[in-house]
């Protein structure tokens, strides 16, 4: 293999800045600022801070609210990852195998990428809307009572759904493709092995899906803890009130509407330390049971 | 009743009211508190707030832009627009003190949502209501001590 080299250190580092600039400006000040600030206690105008230590912390950790908050987003995480992850699959699995008009299908699949978190949260909050809302009004036939915005569960459940409708777009792709990528000889093996089609599929695709799958995981986690955000914006319209709230929506509310910043960048250092703790966890004990080709 | 200087009025009528407000910090250089002395009275002058209460439906911040709406007919045309200012401009009481506290958004925060759970049923009034006089009570004293109290 021909190796090609730079003739002078001073260059690639100079293509490397942009990068370093980027990341070092919009995520490691921040966070170090985030990190800096969660031990003092700021007053709301922000013109004294008085050093607090872990105060900030223990608070947390004795708040009931920010628990509760902490066990919703627990519960959010897990529902929006799995059924983002499985409904995905299945639509993956199925369009996989329609041979006509295939194309037409994986567009149709897809188009739901192409919208932004507030626009999906709006379009959620039109169709659970409790007094016009499509869903609700349904609900409604069926002898169910459906109310956004005023019971805990019924907000929580529009936020799930909506949630999980906007990421299978995403998931649908990269499950496809990595579909798609499964050599065509070990299928047919497969096919004159076992006739069954859910065996062959839990036997051999679903491990040879396990690399796209990992990544998708780490992706859809992330996804449900931060990036949600807008949809759970647009449903609560920043008046949270006695409905569910995600944790880092709850950084929000406390620290920019709230004006309390110290117990906010606490907060989100606690998130850091989560998605650190996630990550290392996820690459050390998953990683290693899935076999990259 | 909102805290008042002696010197503007010795007589306070019903302040309290809702809204936003203005804030002239310290720190800053003659000219430029000069400069927001000046953006003030620009905003307080007649002819800003006859033009703010006119266009907008929000009560003018004086007596004299009140009078001046008045003198060009608002209240002829318009006899609600002069409602909200004769009732602010009643006498002030022990019912009307209001209230001014730190952390209010947060407070408030707290306040819907113990007032939601009510409402669904959640909880009970009083249960609630302690709820809110405990959370309530701890964001006023980490107030307190963001003010080195």
């Amino acid at each position: 293999m021909k190796r090609a080299a730079f003739g002078h250190i001073g260059f690639p580092i100079l293509l490397l800045i942009p990068q370093i600039a980027i990341i070092g400006i919009f995520f490691y000040w921040p966070a170090g600022y985030a990190v800096h600030s969660s031990f003092f206690l700021q007053d709301p105008f922000g013109f004294t801070s008085t050093y607090v230590g872990m105060d900030n912390y223990t608070r947390l950790a004795t708040s009931s609210n920010y628990l509760d908050a902490a066990k919703f987003t627990l519960i959010f995480t897990i529902l929006v990852t799995f059924f983002a992850l499985a409904i995905a699959l299945l639509l993956a699995v199925k369009a996989d195998k329609v041979i006509r008009g295939a194309k037409s299908y994986r567009t149709l699949l897809m188009w739901v990428y192409a919208i932004a978190p507030p626009v999906a949260g709006l379009m959620g909050v039109m169709l659970f809307d409790q007094s016009r809302g499509n869903i609700t009004q349904l609900l409604g036939m069926m002898g169910i009572e459906y109310r956004l915005g005023v019971n805990y569960w019924d907000t929580a459940s529009a936020m799930i759904s909506v949630s999980i409708w906007k990421q299978i777009p995403v998931n649908f792709i990269f499950f496809l493709s990595g579909l798609q990528a499964i050599p065509r000889s070990v299928r047919e093996a497969a096919m004159i092995d076992n006739r069954s089609g859910t065996a062959r599929f839990w036997d051999i695709t679903f491990p040879l899906l396990a690399p796209t799958g990992f990544f998708l995981l780490i992706i859809n986690i992330t996804y449900s803890l931060f990036d949600t955000f807008g949809i759970v914006d647009t449903i609560v319209k920043s008046e949270p009130g006695n409905n569910p709230m995600t944790l880092v929506y709850r950084v929000f509310v406390d620290g920019f509407r709230g004006g309390d910043l110290g117990g906010s960048s606490a907060q989100s250092v606690v998130l850091m330390v989560l998605v650190l703790v996630l990550t290392i966890v996820q690459f050390r004990f998953l990683e290693r049971r899935i076999h990259y080709t | 009743m909102l805290p008042y200087w002696e010197a503007v009025t010795t007589e306070p009528t019903q302040t309290f009211i809702g809204g936003a407000a203005l804030f002239a910090m310290s720190g800053f250089e003659a000219d430029e508190n000069a400069a927001t002395a000046a953006f003030f009275d620009f905003l307080a002058s007649s002819d800003t707030q006859v033009l703010w209460h006119m266009e907008t439906g929000y009560v003018p911040i004086t007596t004299a832009a009140y009078e001046q709406a008045a003198e060009q007919g608002h209240y002829v045309e318009f006899p609600a627009a002069e409602v909200g200012i004769q009732q602010l401009s009643l006498e002030a009481g022990e019912w009307t003190r209001g209230y001014r506290m730190g952390f209010y958004v947060q407070i408030r925060d707290v306040m819907n949502r113990e007032y939601g759970r009510i409402l669904t049923g959640e909880t009970s009034v009083d249960d609630a209501f302690a709820i809110i006089e405990a959370e309530s009570n701890d964001l006023l004293a980490r107030f307190a001590a963001t003010q080195g109290g």
